[in-house]
């Protein structure tokens, strides 16, 4: 476990063993199934997600895009175990998922970095919660921290950085107990165009070094198209999935050069927003 | 940010004018009194600024009045401690757990809500007469302030921050001491401060009603004897503690929060 960690950053064998297989024969990672969810507040019940069945395959990118409020937190917070399903299966790894999943990161909009720690103190946080001792978590640590490039910043606080690099100190958080799995609640939401780009093309480098698998909420449809391996695009409440949409990505491209092949796309997901809209515009 | 040099000159001048007007303003409550005192019959009931400094000065030279303040100090502590003890754990314990928030604040609730003076005769029956009443009495009346305020203050931590402790699968201790009690750290600091203020009013009440030594018990001492000026100095005495007791605690409480209050300043400098 220790020694896992350890390699934190550098590339294993194991995303070269999956990227032999073909995508379509990689074991699945997660596996929602018929799963239904809804919430009751101020005695109004809410349905949120109904017969969701979703498969997501170790080492896949995948993009959940749809209208706002329809049930995509949902989907990512039972993926993490912290809501369980009203009906249907959700497995991870192939297992039934019964409490709070420890083998996702989960980055929301809120980074929820610890205010009272310091950039290093936080990323080494993950590690310090499952016992590895200090010497080897701050060095787990300050690697990762330097990856995401914010080697100068060790010793800020949170309040002390700008809303990109506490991104990436987030994203170095996340990364450092290495989990297998990705959820991304519309992280880069809240940034400017420039440093979402770099932040876009870091997440997606490491993504592939350290064979991450990987489900992203996103509103944004280029993010969604640059990034992801697969889009699925849902429907408004409750949440149903209207389509899945394979997107290639050869080896070796740069996200941030958009192709001819992605305007298409776009303009597919764009229809079939629309289509599901009452309003002739949306 | 825009303070340059000379500005904050000026605040600090103001700041030196409104001690010497605050100064001025005591002396002249007092003279007034002083003159109330002495030209008209009343000085019996509300004895003289005058009298009350020379009894305090014949306490000190005497010795009569150490015996007292140190039981009053020692009473106050040992109250306190067992108050910031038990309140920052059972807060702590109470607010980690839904179900136990939800059934027992209630309960402790009413506990705090009743008069806590009623306790003394029971604890004369329990405990005896002096010190031991006392040290409970201030243990209790501290003991509520240190709980609510903490308890306030683990319920009030982010959802957003909970979450990641059960993803990073971190239990109910490490849950508790890497998120809960940090995040709660300016409510322990208040909570603490207001415990240790308590602690001394319950300490003092129960030296008034239960005990043989201390600054309570000499009110009511000099009190049984119509001593106006006794009791108006032993007030002095107290007053005169309470000031050290808070200027104190103020500096450690700055001391017991130092990142939290590091990204307060840095984030009231970028807003």
């Amino acid at each position: 476990m220790n020694a896992a960690i350890m390699n934190a950053t550098t590339a294993s064998l194991v995303p070269e063993k999956l990227e032999r297989l073909e995508s379509h024969r990689r074991p699945v990672a997660i596996a929602f199934d018929q799963v239904s969810k809804g919430f009751r507040s101020h005695g109004r019940f809410t349905q949120a997600l109904e017969n969701v069945s979703l498969e997501v395959r170790r080492g896949e990118f995948v993009s959940l895009v749809g209208p706002s409020g329809s049930g995509k937190t949902t989907l990512l917070n039972l993926a993490a175990g912290l809501l369980r399903p009203d009906a249907g299966q959700l497995e991870y790894g192939g297992a039934k998922l019964t409490g709070p999943n420890t083998q996702v990161g989960y980055l929301t909009q809120d980074d929820a970095l610890l205010p009272w720690r310091s950039v290093l103190a936080n990323v080494a946080l993950p590690l310090e919660v499952r016992g590895v001792g200090r010497p080897e978590r701050l060095e787990a640590a300050r690697r990762i921290i330097a990856r995401v490039g914010l080697k100068d910043f060790e010793k800020h606080f949170p309040a002390q950085l700008s809303g990109g690099m506490r991104k990436r100190v987030a994203l170095a958080r996340t990364l450092v107990y290495r989990p297998e799995t990705l959820l991304l609640d519309e992280p880069f939401s809240a940034l400017d165009a420039q440093t979402r780009l770099v932040i876009q093309k870091q997440l997606r480098e490491l993504v592939s070094e350290l064979g991450l698998t990987v489900l992203l909420v996103t509103h944004d449809l280029h993010e969604a198209i640059a990034l992801s391996d697969t889009i699925v695009v849902f429907s408004r409440r409750p949440a149903r999935i209207l389509e899945t949409l394979e997107v290639p990505q050869p080896a070796g491209r740069d996200i941030l050069r958009p192709r001819a092949a992605d305007e298409q796309i776009y303009l597919k997901i764009w229809d079939l927003l629309a289509d599901d809209s009452d309003l002739p515009d949306a | 940010m825009r303070l340059s040099g000379p500005v904050r000159y000026r605040a600090r001048s103001v700041a030196l004018n409104v001690h010497v007007q605050r100064a001025v303003a005591a002396v002249l409550v007092l003279a007034l009194w002083q003159s109330c005192a002495a030209r008209t019959d009343y000085a019996y009931y509300i004895s003289s600024p005058l009298a009350i400094a020379r009894q305090i000065v014949n306490w000190i030279a005497s010795g009569f009045i150490w015996p007292h303040l140190i039981a009053t100090i020692a009473t106050t502590l040992e109250g306190f401690v067992l108050a910031a003890i038990s309140g920052v754990v059972l807060a702590v314990a109470i607010g980690s757990s839904r179900l136990a928030d939800k059934v027992l604040s209630p309960l402790i609730f009413v506990a705090y809500s009743t008069p806590k003076v009623v306790l003394a005769p029971m604890l004369i029956l329990w405990v005896g007469v002096g010190r031991p009443p006392a040290i409970i009495l201030a243990f209790v009346t501290g003991f509520f302030m240190v709980f609510f305020n903490v308890l306030s203050g683990i319920r009030a931590v982010s959802s957003a921050h909970l979450n990641l402790a059960a993803i990073l699968g971190a239990g109910p201790l490490a849950t508790a001491l890497k998120f809960r009690v940090p995040a709660a750290a300016p409510f322990i600091a208040t909570g603490l401060q207001q415990g240790l203020i308590y602690a001394f009013h319950g300490a003092i009440l129960g030296e008034m009603t239960a005990s043989n030594t201390g600054i309570g018990y000499v009110v009511v001492y000099a009190a049984t004897g119509m001593d106006s000026t006794a009791v108006l100095a032993a007030l002095c005495v107290m007053g005169a503690f309470s000031y050290v007791l808070i200027s104190g605690l103020e500096k450690g409480v700055n001391r017991l929060t130092p990142a939290q209050a590091v990204s307060e300043r840095v984030q009231g400098a970028l807003t």
